[in-house]
């Protein structure tokens, strides 16, 4: 017998004591900082999250017509491995056999079938491969009955523009992501697009759902509706007569803006040409952009009412003043520059200056107000500042600031050059003669619709009575009155319609092409509205380079067009026909070149119905 | 030991750990082999039954041998093959060729291991490990020969190498956990140190040249160093174990709560257990598991440290190094700390056979520190007549007669 060593027990038992404790150790630092390494590996095996996707909200006219809005569609999708896999466990040769559903599919969604082999080969490893977008049911249906392993389809959300191209400057577009690019697509963005919400599922090792904790489900909150003050019929109006007068006279291009001048809303703003939104990628930029905001240019004539308004505000002149303007030149500025109109006239008053548009009455005024004067008239009417309608990209246009101006200026600015207005100021500023005088806040959305199906406007939208008084409204008025006249018997009777009395100024200004002037390329723009009594649409046109062996005056090309578009939205808006204008006051009657009382009747009432 | 009705007896503490793992290991078992159903309420698996059912049975075994006195396992004469413990070692050794028979042995994930034996399957290999500690026990104290020649001490190992080799075919964890152990049995058995010292370096360089000469065991046998540069591959198994111990936290998830186990941890019932306890019960479970096994190293060191018969001081630190030593693999396996072997946790992981038997050799254990027999303990020479008519009560009594102190 011998008996086993206590001591040499004591050791290995010592020692396996010290194992248990080290492993112990080993435990605990593999639960706290050991984890570190894997946790993040742990939860990309168990968890499997997915976004929940926000609807993206849709756009209305202010009418509740839709004008862009989100319909879910379904994607074709492919895994490629699950597919080879799924072959082979047939015993099938998986290459061949994919060649050969890839064929029956592209049959049905008109692909080049070599192209997407090609593309599953490269990704053949890929879990996800997406082969078509929007695809309609009877696609679905067809794909399905092939019955073929790793196809499947996921839902996607397809941006529609049902009215085509029309507004499509103020709508804009969206890109591929869904993401606005243009317009109030790009402007409201973030309030229609929403927000995806995402959910994070515990799976087991064959991705069986498990469980969703409150706190890895973050529903999608989906974008509100916008409401806008287009009108779309008004919008087809102006497009239509945009697109007429712009292919008539072989023009550019061309915008239009119609403003209701007692709320600043833009119930049309039209460029010529247009795009279709659905395919935005086939527009080119230049044509995507929306110039009615985006390009300022030199008004020329349509400024004049923007200078005599003030004037006769501030009594540096009077409506029967009469300025001997004698003949078709004056050299003004030191007897340097020759100022020009197109018809000589001895003695013209202030009215008739308007009315037939005078250079010289213009210089001649403005030299008696002064630069600082002028700038003060045009920075009264905000032009250089931007309107803040709710469209991106919008320019300031140019006024210089004083200190710039020079002695050639004083002309210039009175014919509406040295500057730069966009359409969208011009109309804004008719809308202040059109209103009384208070200059208004351009807005193109009228309101939100949020999840509870409410409507919300803007809280900090102006009232009416709100709005600055820029001009008084007695000197509003009066000018109003001019510009009728205008229509009358000056430079825009093309304009004239035997319903309504429309008031207007027309404008024909050189465009400088390559930074200089030339005889070819003309600005036509005609800014006004209707009707008198009580005006309830402005609006400001302006066509660049229309065909000058056709036609270059604003009274000719764009004139007419307005009109149009004036008669054609007030006969839907159905506002009453207008009685006969009231003629001149009685001390203007006896000053106005070749007064006769007749023109202002009337000649017939027809209600012209267009196709 | 003293009896005493103010105290929990010894025997008593180890069936209340047995109790306690094989409590744990059912309720573990249940829990990581539960998966997603649909169906709502507690439903029993089919791991989880067959355990509490081999639960049941291993504390039956358990019981009944500590009831029993080990000392049968002497034999009478000093034939050595009159010797049960040599029988015992025969009959392992004709299990372990019989499992590589074809169509005798069962396959299972690529690996014959498995003997049918009526309603269970048997590894051999669980059955050679106890043979081993049984026979040393008896080898190393009555001496049937003298260990102190080195002649002796290689005619120890001839028998023990042998039937090692036979395990280390079907099963290279327990081949490796039986050489530590027999280690440390020669250690305490008091076998010269020199003797040893000539012996294990050429062992050890044998079994290092057996992993190393082929290039995919080497690979297996290193991947444990950085398991990730073979995700998919050799270190799927270790890095699902670190991603249960990085998911659980300190805190674990509260049982029933792993993710590990739903599919994701291979093994999770027997190899990888203890990392499914680790998840769900967090550092508290793994101290747990230790204490318990720390309770039966300490039942075994209660018997080596106390004046009695060699024999059962011997036996004892056998079975507590077995238990103990299998349980530091399995749990240096699952913490990514040595290359993994096939080693259940004993006592918790599933599986019938070697539960079973690991019940019977604590048993074993169990009875030793029932049954006290004297420092020089002779074989009593015609026992069994005796011992067939005895009473409890008498039986005490003959014994406190052989007993000196």
């Amino acid at each position: 017998m011998v008996a086993p060593s206590s001591f040499r027990a004591s050791g290995v038992f010592l020692l396996i004591v010290l194992i248990f404790g080290a492993l112990i150790g080993r435990v605990g630092y593999l639960q706290s900082w050991g984890s570190q390494k894997n946790i993040a590996r742990a939860e990309r095996q168990q968890f499997q999250a997915e976004p929940l996707f926000a609807r993206r909200g849709s756009v209305f006219d202010r009418n509740g017509m839709l004008m862009a809005g989100t319909v879910q569609s379904q994607s074709l999708f492919v895994d490629p491995k699950f597919m080879a896999d799924e072959f082979k466990n047939l015993g099938l040769e998986p290459l061949l056999e994919m060649d050969q559903a890839v064929g029956r599919i592209c049959k049905i969604i008109d692909r080049n079938p070599l192209e997407i082999s090609q593309l599953l080969g490269d990704r053949a490893q890929s879990r996800f491969v997406r082969l078509a977008d929007n695809l309609d049911e009877a696609t679905i249906r067809a794909i399905d009955r092939l019955d073929l392993p790793g196809i499947g389809f996921s839902p996607s959300n397809i941006r529609y523009y049902p009215m085509g191209s029309i507004a499509s400057h103020v709508l804009g577009g969206v890109g591929s992501d869904g993401n606005g690019l243009e317009g109030v697509e790009l402007k409201f963005n973030k309030l229609l697009a929403g927000r995806d919400g995402n959910k994070r599922t515990l799976k087991d090792a064959r991705r069986r759902p498990i469980s969703v904790d409150a706190d890895d489900y973050v529903a999608a909150q989906h974008g509100q509706h916008l409401i806008l003050t287009i009108d779309a019929n008004i919008q087809t109006i102006v497009e239509q007569e945009l697109a007429a007068a712009c292919e008539k006279f072989k023009a550019e291009n061309g915008e239009a803006v119609v403003m209701d001048p007692w709320t600043g809303e833009v119930l049309a703003l039209a460029n010529y040409p247009t795009f279709n939104p659905q395919v935005l990628n086939e527009a080119t930029q230049e044509r995507r952009r929306d110039r009615a905001l985006t390009d300022p240019y030199e008004p020329g004539s349509t400024i004049k009412p923007f200078i005599v308004g003030p004037a006769l505000q501030s009594k540096v002149t009077r409506s029967a003043e009469v300025f001997p303007v004698n003949g078709i030149s004056w050299p003004a500025g030191y007897g340097r520059r020759m100022i020009r109109d197109v018809h000589g006239y001895q003695r013209l008053a202030l009215w008739d200056v308007l009315v037939k548009s005078s250079n010289i009455g213009m210089c001649m005024l403005s030299q008696r107000m002064g630069n600082k004067g002028l700038h003060d008239a045009l920075k009264s009417f905000d032009f250089g500042k931007r309107t803040g309608i709710e469209l991106p990209g919008e320019d300031p246009g140019l006024v210089n600031p004083l200190k710039k101006w020079n002695r050639f200026s004083t002309e210039s600015i009175a014919q509406g050059y040295e500057m730069r207005v966009t359409p969208l100021q011009l109309a804004r500023g008719m809308c202040a003669y059109a209103n009384g005088g208070r200059l208004v806040q351009p807005h193109v959305v009228e309101g939100t619709v949020g999840p509870d199906g409410r409507i919300v406007r803007d809280a900090s939208r102006k009232q009416f009575s709100q709005a600055p008084q820029v001009i008084g409204a007695d000197a509003a008025n009066q000018v109003r009155r001019i510009l009728c006249d205008v229509v009358v018997r000056g430079t825009a009777t093309r304009a004239r319609s035997t319903t309504y009395n429309f008031f207007g100024k027309t404008g024909t200004a050189h465009s400088a092409k390559n930074g200089a002037y030339n005889e070819d390329n003309y600005t036509s723009s005609f800014i006004g509205g209707g009707p008198y009594e009580h005006p309830r649409l402005v609006i400001a046109m302006v066509i660049h380079n229309p065909d000058k062996s056709l036609a270059h005056f604003g009274g000719t090309v764009a004139a007419p067009a307005a009109g149009q578009v004036l008669q054609r939205s007030l006969e839907y808006l159905q506002i009453a026909a207008s009685p006969d204008l009231p003629l001149p006051p009685p001390q203007v009657q006896d000053v106005l070149y070749a007064f006769d009382p007749s023109v202002y009747r009337k000649k017939s009432v027809t209600v012209s119905i267009k196709e | 030991m003293d009896d005493s009705i103010y105290r929990l007896r010894n025997h008593d503490l180890l069936l209340l750990v047995v109790i306690s793992l094989l409590g744990l290991g059912v309720l573990m078992v249940q829990s990581a082999s539960m998966g997603v159903s649909g169906n709502l309420g507690f439903q029993l698996t089919d791991l989880g039954k067959k355990q509490l059912i081999f639960a049941g049975v291993g504390i039956g075994l358990f019981i009944l041998i500590k009831q029993v006195d080990y000392m049968r396992l002497v034999p009478r004469s000093r034939s050595v093959w009159l010797a049960p413990a040599t029988w015992l070692m025969l009959i392992a050794m004709a299990a372990c060729v019989a499992v590589l028979i074809p169509h005798v042995g069962i396959e299972k994930n690529g690996a014959r291991r498995w003997l049918p034996l009526g309603v269970m399957q048997v590894q051999p290999s669980e059955l050679a490990k106890w043979a081993v500690v049984i026979f040393l026990a008896w080898w190393l104290t009555y001496r049937p020969i003298d260990l102190n020649r080195f002649g002796g001490f290689l005619i120890t190992l001839v028998p023990i190498g042998l039937l090692t080799l036979l395990v280390v075919i079907q099963d290279f964890g327990t081949a490796a956990l039986i050489a530590v152990v027999t280690l440390a049995m020669l250690l305490v058995g008091r076998v010269k140190l020199w003797h040893l010292a000539v012996v294990v370096p050429p062992v050890m360089a044998i079994g290092l040249w057996f992993v190393a000469h082929k290039e995919y065991r080497w690979k297996r046998m290193t991947a444990f160093l950085d398991p990730y540069a073979a995700p998919q591959a050799e270190g799927y198994h270790m890095i699902q174990s670190l991603l249960s111990f990085a998911t659980g936290g300190l805190a674990g998830t509260g049982i029933g709560g792993g993710i590990q186990k739903l599919g994701y941890l291979p093994e999770d019932t027997t190899d990888f257990i203890f990392a499914t306890v680790c998840e769900e019960l967090g550092l508290f479970g793994a101290l747990l598991i230790i204490v318990f096994y720390l309770g039966i190293l300490m039942m075994a060191w209660q018997v080596m440290k106390s004046k009695r018969d060699s024999f059962g001081r011997m036996l004892a630190f056998g079975i507590g190094t077995m238990i103990c030593t299998q349980a530091t693999i399995n749990l240096a396996v699952a913490t990514v700390s040595v290359p993994t072997k096939g080693l259940s946790l004993p006592l918790i992981s599933s599986g019938g056979s070697g539960l079973i038997i690991t019940c019977g050799a604590l048993g074993l254990l169990g009875s030793i520190l029932k049954h006290r027999h004297a420092i020089d303990a002779v074989v009593p020479e015609k026992p069994r007549k005796k011992r067939v008519r005895k009473s409890k009560v008498i039986n005490n009594r003959m014994w406190s007669e052989w007993t000196t102190a």
